[in-house]
């Protein structure tokens, strides 16, 4: 197992963020997608990472980058 | 058109905006949104700063025909600012270009049609910024933050929904159109009348989607343009089926760290990419043994 990084700021649209109603908010909680405690977010077309069959052929493979060239690592 | 991505390291190390699971799968994570990207795009341009060049041009060896350091010069800014690398990126553009997050998958060519767009992004978003509770907090920021462009105020005075924009992809032929949103937001972050304001808010996390996503349609609007999507509808991404006909995955949020979907990540990069897969590992290894030495 990887270690774990902190978790942060997920987004999703639409969703609450809560605030005082009292005074203008000078910090804005996380939104956490409901998902999130069941782990059921899967993102957009994250099914793809299975599912889509990728085709190499000539025109899809593009030629080696030459580390050299004008421009690398400007 | 070019294929662009920035990686600013200051929010990355601090974990700001959507955190992934492990360094490893963040790295895998770009591997995979290059490579594939590059199938569709002979130029493939990376904006970033010191560290994120030793770590994404140096051991991951991911195929950029260009790299710029321009975000070493965020080494001074609050991390919270996590948009800013973007928009630092979208700034520099002066061809027609794609920027493409890290963690966007583009299996299939952009629609042609949409990337002749004045400007372009993944998908609409709408929000009542006089909602109690909105992800778009612009009457919290108009309340608190002296200095906001007029483009702003004209976009949210008055009542009702407003749009915004995605940007998991943003792009467009417009680079000075462009430009010049990116210069509104990046001085709105940075105008020193706003500094002391900015100062008192604890997390801006949220005023990150409004200099980025929003302030994006409100300019575009007002140059009498409207962006345009690679999904239609709101809802549209988050159907399977429209997702798998664009050929386009966006691992936002919670996606990060959704166990299936890193195994599935992991097991694509070493199928498809297997050199790559062994260059993420190492990298791992040795982060690793860095901490532990």
């Amino acid at each position: 197992m990887w270690p774990r990084m902190l978790i942060g700021f997920a987004k999703f649209p639409g969703h609450s963020m809560p605030h005082s109603d009292e005074s203008p908010p000078t910090e804005i909680s996380p939104v956490y997608h409901p998902g999130e405690a069941d782990t059921a977010f899967h993102g957009i077309g994250a099914h793809l990472l299975r599912e889509f069959p990728l085709i190499w052929s000539e025109a899809t493979v593009p030629p080696p980058i030459d580390p050299t060239s004008p421009g690398f690592g400007g | 058109m070019r294929a662009v991505w920035s990686l600013w390291t200051k929010p990355f190390q601090h974990c700001e905006g959507s955190v992934w699971h492990s360094q490893y799968h963040a790295m895998l994570s770009w591997a995979l949104s290059v490579a594939l990207a590059r199938r569709h795009y002979t130029e493939t341009h990376l904006v970033t700063d010191d560290r994120g060049a030793a770590l994404l041009v140096d051991e991951l060896r991911l195929p950029f025909t260009h790299v710029s350091r321009e975000l070493n010069r965020l080494d001074d800014h609050d991390a919270d600012w996590w948009a800013l690398g973007k928009l630092y990126s979208y700034r520099l553009q002066t061809e027609p270009f794609v920027h493409i997050d890290g963690d966007v998958f583009l299996w299939k060519p952009l629609p042609a049609e949409l990337q002749q767009s004045v400007v372009f992004a993944q998908s609409p978003e709408t929000f009542d910024p006089d909602a109690k509770h909105t992800y778009y907090p612009a009457r919290a920021v108009e309340q608190t933050i002296p200095w906001l462009p007029r483009v702003w105020r004209e976009y949210t005075t008055g009542t009702g929904t407003r749009t915004a924009s995605c940007c998991g992809i943003l792009g467009g032929v417009d680079t000075h159109l462009i430009a010049s949103y990116a210069d509104l937001g990046i001085r709105i972050a940075e105008c020193r009348r706003n500094r002391s304001s900015w100062a008192t808010w604890g997390n801006k996390g949220g005023c990150n989607v409004l200099i980025e996503q929003m302030l994006l349609d409100a300019v575009t609007t007002a140059g009498g343009h409207q962006v345009q999507h690679l999904f239609p509808g709101e809802g549209d991404p988050y159907d399977s089926r429209q997702a798998t006909a664009a050929g386009y995955t966006h691992l936002i949020g919670a996606a990060k760290r959704h166990p299936q979907v890193l195994a599935d990540l992991e097991s694509r990069v070493r199928a498809e990419f297997p050199a790559l897969a062994a260059r993420c590992e190492a990298a791992t290894q040795r982060s690793l043994s860095r901490l532990v030495s």
